[in-house]
């Protein structure tokens, strides 16, 4: 009986881009309910205000800011717990891919570096643009913290 | 613990965490400065109920919203926004007793929109300021312990009322008998009382000369041009007026208006349906008997 044996590691199998485009949108909307819901009546007051507002007055600010500050440490602790403990954000889980350590085991200090670009949208577009400039397969930050994202499973490409 | 339950127990705890957060900042211990609008509309009765006809406004509803306000660092004022003929005596007294202790911690203006009449008035008498509408209906000082009597309507129908009772006054208003001359004195000095109260409460409230209200205090509807001529009321305005004076007096430029949400118990909402059936069943038996009374009968 011929030996099934992989051709692939899973190490060397980076994840399509698709897949990490669609984990993104899924992540991203279920951080949007955690965050958005409960801070919901409180920007309610706000919604018809001209943007203006929001700096004229002291306490309007302060208030946007703390605002938007827990709303960035909400949305760091979700990347960065998550793919720590699992490997994993939940939209990586869904599409069976995960991040990989090219240092051994993947530290809190790596998962929460590769993930600080996702605080803005512009940064993190930026972080992509990046990967098709270099024609790889790690945004900026992945690299910086050395880190990748691969398929989850081992592909099995038939028998040798 | 499966990856799926950590997951989630990892997604909760954010969520929660957002919560709290969210609570801390509406809480107003970083928040912009408010104006919050505590709105009070229908008859005012204590436990929201008169008997088993109608059910009104419960004060404790309404006290717990001003304790709301008044723990709120964010609002560094408050507007009492009336829309009620009054009530009962010790519900509406027990918001205007609110009312005063608030307007100690922060300034309180009352608002009369179609009417701010009895025991309404006697709650936006006991703010700082009142503003209401040239054509809101206001004052009514008095008081009203009318009740119906149905003796003459039992001796038509042959019904006698077996009258059994230890002391000697128990059924003293009882709706199935005539009060006695003895009776009506002793339920006057108890509406004399009250209103005696009510008029020195309101000359408290308004630096008003007493015997001035007492003059006033005929249980007359006022508009609110007159009211302002009486001294009853200080400014005749609008919602905008009201947010304006309340600026001024807290010495804040600029504030977000927000309106307090009433605390209604869902037995409330339910006994509200109900007594309303209740209400034009009652209205159906009458018209029925008027008829038949008549002699008529009305066919469908």
């Amino acid at each position: 009986m011929p030996k099934k044996v992989s051709v692939f590691k899973p190490a060397e199998f980076p994840a399509v881009l698709w897949k990490r485009a669609a984990a993104y949108i899924i992540d991203s909307v279920i951080i949007g309910l955690i965050i958005a819901l409960p801070f919901q009546d409180l920007l309610k007051e706000y919604e018809d205000k001209p943007f203006s507002f929001f700096f004229s007055n002291a306490n309007v600010s302060m208030n946007l800011f703390l605002v938007t500050l827990v709303s960035v440490l909400i949305l760091m602790a979700y990347w960065t717990i998550f793919e720590f403990k699992f490997q994993q954000s939940i939209g990586k889980m869904l599409f069976n891919i995960k991040v990989h350590s090219l240092k051994g085991s993947l530290t809190v200090r790596q998962a929460f570096l590769r993930n600080i670009s996702k605080i803005s949208t512009i940064l993190l577009l930026l972080d992509v643009i990046y990967m098709f400039a270099k024609k790889g397969r790690q945004r900026y930050l992945e690299v910086i913290s050395g880190t990748e994202v691969i398929e989850a499973l081992p592909l099995q490409l038939g028998r040798i | 613990m499966s990856r799926f339950t950590q997951a989630l127990l990892i997604l909760i705890l954010l969520w929660a965490a957002s919560y709290a957060a969210a609570s801390l900042l509406e809480k107003g211990r970083f928040g912009a400065d408010k104006i919050a609008v505590i709105p009070i509309t229908g008859s005012i009765m204590v436990g929201g109920y008169d008997g088993f006809i109608a059910a009104g406004l419960s004060p404790d509803t309404i006290l717990e919203t001003i304790k709301e306000a008044e723990e709120d660092k964010s609002v560094k004022g408050v507007i009492i926004e009336l829309n009620t003929g009054g009530g009962t005596v010790v519900g509406s007294k027990e918001i205007a007793d609110a009312v005063k202790k608030l307007k100690q911690t922060k300034p309180v203006v009352a608002l009369i929109r179609d009417i701010g009449a009895s025991g309404g008035y006697w709650i936006a008498s006991s703010a700082d300021r009142i503003v209401a509408d040239p054509l809101s209906l206001t004052g009514s000082i008095g008081v009203m312990g009318s009740f119906l009597q149905f003796s003459g309507l039992f001796d038509r129908y042959g019904v006698e009322y077996e009258r059994m009772v230890g002391g000697k006054y128990k059924d003293m208003g009882a709706p199935f008998r005539e009060p006695t001359d003895e009776e009506l004195a002793l339920l006057q000095k108890s509406i004399d009382k009250v209103h005696d109260y009510f008029i020195k409460d309101v000359a408290a409230n308004r630096n008003l000369d007493e015997d001035k209200v007492r003059k006033l205090a005929t249980g007359e509807l006022f508009l609110g041009i007159e009211a302002e001529e009486l001294g009853l009321v200080d400014e005749l305005g609008n919602l905008g007026t009201a947010v304006n004076i309340t600026k001024g007096l807290a010495g804040i430029e600029d504030a977000s208006v927000i309106r307090m949400k009433e605390h209604t118990a869902l037995f409330n909402l339910f006994s509200g349906f109900s007594s309303k059936a209740a209400y034009f069943i009652g209205k159906g038996i009458g018209a029925e008997l008027k008829a038949v009374d008549n002699g008529m009968l009305i066919r469908a």
